[in-house]
């Protein structure tokens, strides 16, 4: 804290005074001021401010520590406002900045502290959301229907088949122009390609594709099933060989995820991937706990 | 009161010229405003203190036309003045 005694010693050196006196002149200039404030109510000073007495109203309050009710009575009380060149000196440090118009759509401050919150709820959100489908699919039929909607399903894939081989030819000349103004057309024949060469490249590892492609039917019979929720019976295990080959072409992505999943045998296949999908559950049961113990 | 009227009733008390007042009375200011400038509480006997506050920065909305602004930190001279 700054007393009168520093600023006295500051008007003393650049005055060459004794600082005793430069002190009795800051005392007088306080006096007159005073005194000006009780004249005038009010003091202008060049390049520091006004002072001004104002009045105040008698207001009622309430004492902090008794709890009564009290009554402040009329008083004047001294106010000041600093001139523009105080102002502006004081406020050096932050002159540079001016106030900025915000749209709408800009991301606030406020906005983006409580990210961490929502963040979360969502995330439970889609877990929750995203078992669920899994739990209809797997646990529902399992014996009866598996048979039934393979059929239709398969007879699609056939069409689906024949449509591929009449593309097949096709791919070849166009590939070299790869940037072509219709995006939708270069697109599919490129996807058909790379198909065809995949299928080519695979050759061994068809097998494998195979099984992929024989659990991916079953889940879509199963789907189907319930959409349908028909029951009859009828054999079917020799068919499954023949949409193999048709469904690689559409399952190229789901292959590798669903082939971690069960390598070891058809018939087990359906079976280690319920118990899979019950572990991931439970994990995912774990996982929210977890997080809302946090 | 105006700043004339201060220098004037000032002369008077001390025995000085004006131009004198004049520009001691204007060494003292500026002698306050940059310790205040250097963030620091001045205390003059018998007036009260003069301090330095940092406003924080603020959005403001533009009743009529519902524009929003961000208004920049800034530092305010504040003055407290003494008990009586």
């Amino acid at each position: 804290m700054i007393t009168t005694k520093d600023i006295a010693k500051i008007v003393a050196s650049q005055h060459n005074i004794k600082v005793a006196e430069a002190e009795e002149f800051v005392q007088k200039l306080v006096d007159t001021i005073n005194e000006g404030l009780e004249t005038d109510r009010l003091v202008k000073i060049k390049g520091f401010g006004t002072f001004k007495m104002q009045a105040m109203k008698s207001r009622a309050s309430v004492n902090v520590n008794t709890g009564e009710r009290v009554i402040i009575g009329e008083h004047d009380r001294i106010t000041f406002l600093p001139d523009a060149l105080m102002k502006n000196a004081i406020n050096k440090p932050f002159a540079h900045f001016e106030t900025v118009e915000i749209d709408d759509e800009s991301p606030l401050l406020d906005e983006m502290t409580p990210v961490d919150d929502t963040d979360d709820s969502q995330d439970e959100e889609q877990e929750e959301i995203l078992d669920e489908p899994n739990v209809e699919t797997k646990e529902e039929p399992k014996e009866e229907p598996q048979k039934e909607p393979k059929k239709e399903v398969k007879v699609e894939k056939k069409v689906e088949e024949k449509k591929v081989t009449s593309k097949k030819p096709e791919p070849k000349k166009p590939e070299p122009k790869p940037a072509e103004p219709e995006k939708h057309v270069a697109l599919s024949i490129d996807d058909d390609g790379q198909e065809s060469i995949s299928e080519r490249m695979q050759g061994s590892s068809n097998v494998f594709v195979g099984i992929a492609a024989g659990i991916f039917i079953v889940i879509a019979a199963i789907y189907g099933f319930s959409r349908y929720n028909n029951a009859t019976s009828t054999p079917s295990v020799q068919p499954q060989t023949v949409v193999v080959d048709t469904v690689s072409r559409d399952t190229t992505n789901v292959d590798t995820t669903i082939v971690k999943n069960d390598g070891k045998s058809v018939v087990e296949s359906d079976d280690t991937t319920s118990v899979s999908n019950k572990k991931s559950r439970r994990h995912g049961r774990k996982y929210r706990r977890h997080r809302r113990r946090r | 009161m105006n700043n004339k009227d201060l220098i004037s009733a000032l002369s008077q008390k001390t025995g000085g010229k004006t131009t004198d007042t004049q520009s001691m009375v204007l060494t003292t200011v500026k002698a306050i405003i940059e310790k205040m400038c250097d963030a620091e509480a001045v205390n003059i006997n018998g007036l009260g203190t003069f301090d330095v506050r940092k406003r924080n920065e603020r959005i403001i909305v533009n009743p009529g036309t519902g524009k929003k602004n961000l208004v920049p930190p800034k530092l305010v001279a504040t003055f407290k003045p003494r008990k009586k």
